[in-house]
């Protein structure tokens, strides 16, 4: 049976190895059909594939791809193509994101608590939607981590890493989160990977968007960022 | 890590021979000390771990003799989840519920709360890479250097290295006493400066319950971190008030939780209301002494002390 292997980065997959897969997906398909017409006796021109059974074309004739398997065997097929950087069919690679945040900003601590993100990102298409969820939420997590709470901190005399483990060094867990976190997918085909994908991950990331809500809730722009309390309290002159 | 014996004690007389025999420590939880050996942190390495969860009749939380008695393996998600904890002695139910995460608190021990090592980057960095006062050096890296989560009332002993416990300023706001296997300890009595530990403990004297006396009033206590869990406090504070009787403590300020009587008498017999709170945080922030970088702490020490007033309202 055919099985899909693929070392894909969440972050460039739809710009890059999507193409890959087509053409090993056809050739696979190719071979299935010929080791089927050998048993049906049919023409692999008359078979076709769906939902992971042979048919018949104009028939209602299905078996399951597993019908073919004799002894164990399966049927193997691999295709090795370039990967080119996000210009497989000549297109350039696009991204267009937008995100947005909400912050409440505790005026007496200091403290900027995330309440809600918006992640929309145009991927051209999603191949599985579900992972494109994953790689917006996840992304906007690093947004609110290098907005609000992660930093290396050394020591100037030494030059030694203070926070060198995740206790020290803060990144946002699960309960810091915004409960509110919004992630969108967009898909205008408008890339050159497989049906117009695109990449998506890294590019949505932008901690500017937590300075400008911090801004907007403050009316004190705080420029070096993570904004932590000592600095958000100093804007405000209360230290 | 280094390796080390583990012995599994049956008895407080037994771990505390073992303990006085030296180069001895106590696993409980092992949230605090597995780390510190994985660190390694000091200088100086126990060679033998004597676990004293395998003692019976050490975790537990009942209400007897007019008082509420925890043993010291008692797990903090059980007191954190506890009602009667929850009911009568809010503070240390909240103070539980906001150590470390779920996980932690699953594992880790009251009794190991409260005796855990104090809190400093240059202290705990990994493979004693700043030998520091603490450890039995000559300096405290902190002082000169990035002294952001450090002591805002002054140096004990030359170190202003914080102790991070979450329970022990709720066990000092409502008057709690420590039970070793040698003497009963005011808690508030309970911290001190010592190379390398953070109580008053002795070599071979090991914690076997808390006890806690009736109360009737309120109490509350308010954590601020960087981030909501895993995480610990920047400042953290406990307010009880049973009618004038207040008792107010902050800790992650100085190297021992730091009782506020300055805040106390302020507010003492007065209405609860904000103007009343917000004085009483002021006068709580008399004595302190900022370093290069911690001046934010003495706002938010100041605001939390009348966030857990007014939360006794």
């Amino acid at each position: 049976m055919p099985t899909l292997t693929l070392a894909v980065g969440g972050s460039d997959g739809g710009a890059t190895v999507t193409n890959v897969a087509r053409e090993a997906a056809i050739k696979t398909k190719a071979a299935l059909l010929a080791e089927a017409s050998k048993y049906m006796g049919v023409p692999a021109e008359a078979l076709d594939t769906k939902d992971s059974q042979i048919i018949i074309k104009g028939t209602d004739n299905a078996f399951p791809f597993q019908t073919f398997v004799i002894d164990g065997e399966g049927i193997t097929e691999s295709y090795r193509g370039s990967a080119p950087p996000y210009d497989h069919t000549g297109k350039t690679v696009k991204v267009y994101n937008l995100i947005f945040a909400e912050v409440e900003v505790d005026t007496e601590t200091g403290q900027v608590y995330l309440t809600k993100q918006i992640g929309a990102a145009d991927v051209g298409k999603a191949i599985r939607p579900k992972s494109v969820d994953n790689q917006i939420v996840s992304t906007l997590s690093w947004t609110q981590g290098v907005g609000l709470t992660e930093e290396y901190i050394y020591d100037t005399a030494s030059g030694i890493l203070l926070n060198g483990g995740f206790l020290d060094y803060k990144i946002p867990c699960m309960s810091d989160v915004a409960t509110d976190t919004i992630p969108i997918i967009v898909e205008t085909g408008l890339a050159g990977g497989c049906y117009g994908a695109t990449g998506i991950g890294e590019n949505l990331y932008d901690k500017g968007v937590i300075q400008m809500a911090v801004f907007n809730a403050i009316g004190k722009w705080i420029y070096d960022v993570p904004i932590t309390p000592d600095k958000v309290l100093k804007a405000l002159g209360k230290i | 890590m280094n390796k080390f014996t583990h012995i599994n004690a049956t008895t407080i007389d037994a771990a505390s021979e073992i303990l006085g025999e030296g180069k001895a420590a106590i696993i409980a939880g092992g949230s605090d000390i597995i780390g510190t050996l994985k660190d390694k942190i000091l200088p100086d390495y126990p060679q033998t771990l004597v676990n004293i969860k395998t003692i019976p009749d050490l975790d537990y939380i009942k209400e007897q003799d007019g008082m509420l008695k925890i043993g010291a393996c008692t797990r903090l998600e059980d007191i954190a989840e506890s009602e009667v904890v929850r009911s009568k002695w809010a503070a240390l139910a909240e103070a539980a519920h906001k150590t470390a995460s779920p996980h932690l608190r699953e594992m880790g021990t009251i009794g190991g709360n409260i005796c855990q090592l104090n809190r400093c980057w240059y202290f705990r960095k990994a493979d004693n890479r700043f030998n520091c006062l603490r450890k039995g050096g000559n300096m405290c890296y902190a002082m000169g250097g990035d002294n952001r989560y450090h002591s805002i009332f002054g140096a004990d002993s030359g170190c202003v290295a914080v102790n991070p416990s979450d329970t022990a300023p709720a066990l000092v706001a409502l008057n709690a006493t420590v039970i070793t296997s040698k003497r009963q300890v005011p808690a508030e009595e309970f911290w001190a400066y010592s190379v390398p530990g953070s109580t008053v403990l002795e070599a071979d004297e090991i914690v076997t319950e808390i006890q806690i006396p009736d109360f009737s009033g309120k109490s509350a206590f308010i954590k601020m971190a960087l981030r909501s869990s895993i995480d610990f406090p920047i400042v953290n504070c406990a307010t009880a008030i049973d009618g004038s009787n207040v008792r107010i403590c902050l800790n992650a300020v100085s190297n021992r939780p730091h009782r506020v009587t300055n805040a106390e008498e302020a507010i003492s017999g007065k209405e609860i209301n904000e103007e009343n709170a917000e004085a009483a945080g002021t006068a709580g922030m008399s004595g302190t002494i900022n370093l290069a970088k911690n001046k934010y702490k003495i706002q938010i020490a100041k605001t939390l002390i009348k966030r857990t007033i007014l939360a006794c309202k």
